[in-house]
């Protein structure tokens, strides 16, 4: 046997990175192959270690020092080191005794040429100067306006000039009902945006009361992103609930396939596989490349009742 | 709702410096920590940090948006965290061929740790042994075995985009990979570490 191939192919485990007939070979090796086994557990264990064990102190202030000396590096570059160091090196360039006649005509040329450019292209203002960005602040004294996130952003230590960047927010009111265009853009980028989990339950929950088991087309595709990518679990639970009230089209089947296979929650997986089940009492068939995914599950899973679930799915095919 | 990357690089473009610092903002923590995992040091991490970002600000004008520009900066990280390692080492061999025969063995390896750049984890990582010691055992990798580790064990990147980022082949990423792993355990062994 090539044990070193095996060793390899841990590593790649151990990242999700090996395919599936590769880990059922892998398994299957390790099930005899009690060095190979011990060899597993020792990269898994040291691979933890890396992550655990090293890390950085005072990240935060690096960062803010790193930040403020790109600032500075920025502005110190734009009026004076870069244009400074290459005006000198041109002029050297040209006035070397032996070039200077002829070079001289070629320099005025090029000379009428760029300053015809400067004074005809209107489009060159520099990006960076400060100057561009003083903008007119008196929309902030408008009704409802609120500052969130003030800090201090630059002291030019040469003017004293501060400058202040915040988020200026304002609460808008948008009436209508759950067919509204503009009111489903807001539940999706509600679900999919807003990084408090409460807003996002509240949001599936109201679509669930709101719905009546149908749903447009956009607003479930963004439910089964929830339902498959939520970081939070119980976010994913509502939406995997919610999903489960619509008709068992082939993206809702496959985004509970999708789950059953890789959520590391087990109620959600629970859930999906239920559902499955559920639809295969009612003469769901599945494609072979659904039933060959469940089979693994059949043998990889660490629930025993999700395994019992799979189960009879699998023979309700 | 916040602006999407391309929303800020063409309100920077048009002249908005604050829209730069917010972009800067999105993901500048990925490059330094990317930085400082590479080099083990903070003032070789900043100037990383800071040359990326000067390509970024040249590069800028002529981004095509044919890729998602965290790719292109992540891209941008690994180059310049590469060529800084080449450069450290060329500082390194200079300094050598430079320096008298007479100076003893003891005084070139002070210099080294002092000023050459090179890796020293003990500046920065945590006040642990552990960690003392995989930041050594990090920097016996070469520098592509170590760019493959960090993007793959810390920043959790596919095999393939690390490849992007690189520009080899997926499975000289692997060799690379496994090899900086085997290096990496064989070197903890060593501190009794493993």
């Amino acid at each position: 046997m090539n044990h070193e191939k095996y060793k390899q192919w841990m590593i790649l485990e151990n990242y999700n990175e090996l395919s599936e007939k590769h880990v059922i070979e892998l398994r299957e090796h390790l099930d005899v192959c009690e060095n190979c086994r011990k060899e597993f557990l020792s990269l898994n264990n040291d691979l933890e270690k890396f992550s655990k064990e090293f890390k950085f102190k005072n990240e935060d202030r690096i960062l803010n020092e790193a930040r403020k000396d790109l600032r500075q590096l920025i502005v110190e570059k734009k009026y004076t080191a870069v244009s400074k160091k290459r005006d000198n090196g041109l002029f050297s360039f040209i006035f070397q005794p032996k070039l200077r006649l002829a070079f001289g005509g070629v320099a005025i040329f090029f000379l009428g040429f760029i300053l015809s450019f400067l004074l005809l292209n209107n489009s060159n203002e520099n990006p960076l100067l400060p100057e561009n960005n003083v903008k007119n602040i008196s929309y902030l004294n408008e009704d409802g306006m609120r500052l969130n996130n003030i800090h201090f952003v630059y002291t030019d230590n040469n003017t004293g000039d501060i400058r202040v960047t915040f988020e200026a927010v304002k609460p808008v009111t948008v009436m209508g009902n759950i067919k509204d265009k503009n009111i489903q853009n807001i539940l999706m980028y509600s679900m999919l945006e807003e990084k408090n989990p409460g807003t996002r339950l509240n949001t599936i929950n109201f679509i669930k009361n709101e719905s009546n088991n149908t749903i447009d087309e956009e607003v479930k595709q963004t439910i089964i992103t929830v339902v498959k990518y939520d970081k939070n679990p119980g976010v994913r639970m509502e939406a995997l609930k919610l999903l489960n009230s619509f008709q068992l089209s082939k993206d809702v089947k496959d985004a509970l396939i999708y789950v059953v296979m890789n959520d590391d929650n087990s109620a959600m997986r629970i859930g999906a596989i239920n559902k499955l089940a559920e639809a295969t009492n009612n003469g769901l068939l599945l494609h072979n490349k659904d039933k060959y995914q469940l089979k693994r599950k059949l043998t990889l899973d660490n629930n025993n009742y999700v395994k019992l679930r799979v189960k009879k799915v699998l023979e309700g095919n | 709702m916040a602006l999407s990357d391309k929303d800020l690089i063409n309100e920077y473009l048009q002249g908005n410096s604050l829209a730069f610092e917010e972009l800067i903002y999105r993901y500048d923590r990925f490059v330094l920590i990317t930085a400082l995992q590479f080099c083990g040091n903070e003032n070789d991490a900043k100037d990383i940090y800071q040359d990326v970002f000067i390509r970024v600000i040249n590069g800028l004008p002529k981004f095509k948006f044919q890729s998602e520009f965290s790719t292109w900066l992540y891209r941008i990280t690994v180059n310049v965290c590469l060529t800084h390692s080449s450069k450290v080492k060329t500082k390194k061999e200079e300094y050598l061929s430079s320096i008298d025969n007479e100076d003893d063995e003891n005084n070139l390896s002070e210099i080294f740790i002092a000023d050459d750049g090179e890796y020293s984890p003990e500046l920065n990582a945590e006040n642990s042994d552990i960690s003392e010691k995989i930041g050594d055992a990090i920097n016996y990798l070469s520098p592509k075995e170590r760019m493959c580790f960090i993007l793959k064990h810390y920043s959790g990147y596919k095999i393939r985009e690390i490849s992007k980022m690189m520009k080899c082949k997926d499975g000289t990423i692997k060799k690379y990979l496994f090899n900086g792993i085997r290096k990496l355990r064989h070197q903890l062994k060593k501190y009794d570490f493993a």
